[in-house]
């Protein structure tokens, strides 16, 4: 299952609320996977069919250039915001040391997990995988959407599952590499601008052109837009 | 705003004749007369709804010259409180409809080419400009966006996106 049958959450991983045994048994698992993840090996053996970027910042150019291109392809009206987000990101590019492997959308939501050992089984939803940044993955789970804030109101549990801290403390630890602020939220920014180019722009074309039989989603989604980019527009007015 | 009436019509419409209709229970007729009901209610407001102002301000351009016959009609004085209140209405309605000859679509057209015009120049400044002129733009987009946002956010208020939706303006006070 993807959330114990007690808990509540809006779409799939969104707003998930758990109960304390859940978090505590979970939490340490969702960050070990993570870890996991981007200490696998990266040579052409092991991901033979991976692009496999060199250190620096050729890895967010090849991220930046494919979502760019998605943009252009997909969105029906131009916005400005967008337009900023994009070309500051271009220009505020990281380097990256050590490229790792990404799962490119782990949250809540895309992990299964048996309910009996509270044993996460299976890590879901790979076709954003890439190699990258590791600071992506974590900026990505990080997202206040797919956690819950704790009973204080103020402590926001990552995924629903523990404090940002612990997240962030957990998981330098388990994976050898450290979480650097600055860059942290150049990518919390890059997942704002990449979340709306999926929920405005591609939604947008898979509603309108017909593409599913589930358009009428990918409308719905359309709504959700106007929030994600207040979240990105607060990011780089913290940034600027 | 990309969340308009159109892809919104049209996405419902296909839910309901594609998903919905095939699994509605044959045998309810009352369910089945009322959805086909709805998608054909669906259907004609889909049709309509890029006429609706234009076929307001034709039938407001009929009413007044019908209004404006019907007094000249009359030399009568025993009409006077009710033609004076219809002269009143027309000239109310003659100066509206002097204020309301542009198209929505129109209108549409022209705020999106302003989005594509403004977001060209910003990648632009940030390719080619300088520092100065980059913080300048930046500061007027953040601003724009923040107003922009807030509006948008504001009109999809009942989807129950916002963990805290009494925190938004009513989209009727935040419009001009």
């Amino acid at each position: 299952m993807t959330k114990p049958q007690d808990a509540t959450s809006q779409a799939s991983g969104m707003a998930t609320r758990m109960a304390a045994r859940w978090r505590d048994t979970l939490g340490p698992q969702f960050v070990s996977c993570i870890a996991r993840v981007h200490k696998h090996p990266l040579d052409h053996a092991a991901l033979p069919s991976f692009d496999i970027p060199a250190a620096g910042t050729a890895s967010i150019e090849l991220a930046l250039n494919h979502w760019e291109r998605v943009w252009e392809e997909d969105a029906d009206e131009d916005i400005p915001l967008m337009r900023l987000a994009a070309a500051w990101l271009r220009r505020h590019q990281p380097v990256c040391a050590k490229p790792v492997l990404l799962h490119g959308d782990y949250r809540m939501g895309n992990f299964l997990f048996t309910e009996h050992d509270a044993r996460i089984t299976a890590i879901l939803d790979w076709e954003m995988a890439r190699v990258g940044d590791h600071h992506f993955d974590i900026a990505w789970a990080m997202h206040p959407a797919y956690g819950t804030y704790d009973a204080d109101g103020k402590t926001l549990l990552v995924g629903g599952l523990l404090p940002e801290s612990e997240f962030c403390a957990r998981y330098e630890q388990e994976s050898g590499f450290t979480i650097d602020p600055e860059t942290l939220h150049y990518y919390k920014i890059y997942r704002g601008w990449l979340q709306g180019v999926i929920a405005i722009a591609t939604a947008w074309r898979i509603a309108h052109n017909r593409k599913t039989h589930q358009d009428v989603q990918a409308a719905w989604i359309l709504g959700i837009g106007p929030k994600l980019l207040a979240e990105l527009r607060d990011l780089m007015a913290l940034a600027v | 705003m990309q969340l308009r009436a159109d892809i919104q019509l049209q996405t419902a419409i296909r839910a309901l004749r594609e998903v919905v209709a095939p699994a509605v229970d044959g045998s309810n007729a009352l369910a089945v007369e009322q959805l086909q009901i709805v998608i054909g209610m669906l259907q004609l407001m889909a049709a309509r709804l890029p006429l609706q102002a234009r076929y307001d301000r034709d039938e407001l351009s009929r009413l007044l010259e019908f209004s404006t016959a019907l007094m000249a009609a009359l030399d009568d004085d025993r009409y006077t409180d009710i033609t004076t209140t219809l002269r009143d209405t027309s000239g109310e309605g003659a100066e509206l409809l002097a204020r309301a000859q542009v198209d929505p679509a129109e209108v549409l057209r022209v705020i999106r080419d302003l989005r594509t015009h403004s977001g060209a120049l910003i990648t632009a400044v940030y390719h080619d400009g300088h520092d100065a002129e980059r913080v300048c733009i930046t500061a007027l987009t953040l601003a724009q966006a923040d107003a922009q946002l807030l509006r948008e956010r504001s009109w999809v208020l009942p989807m129950g996106w916002e963990s805290e939706p009494e925190s938004l303006p009513a989209i009727e006070d935040l419009l001009k």
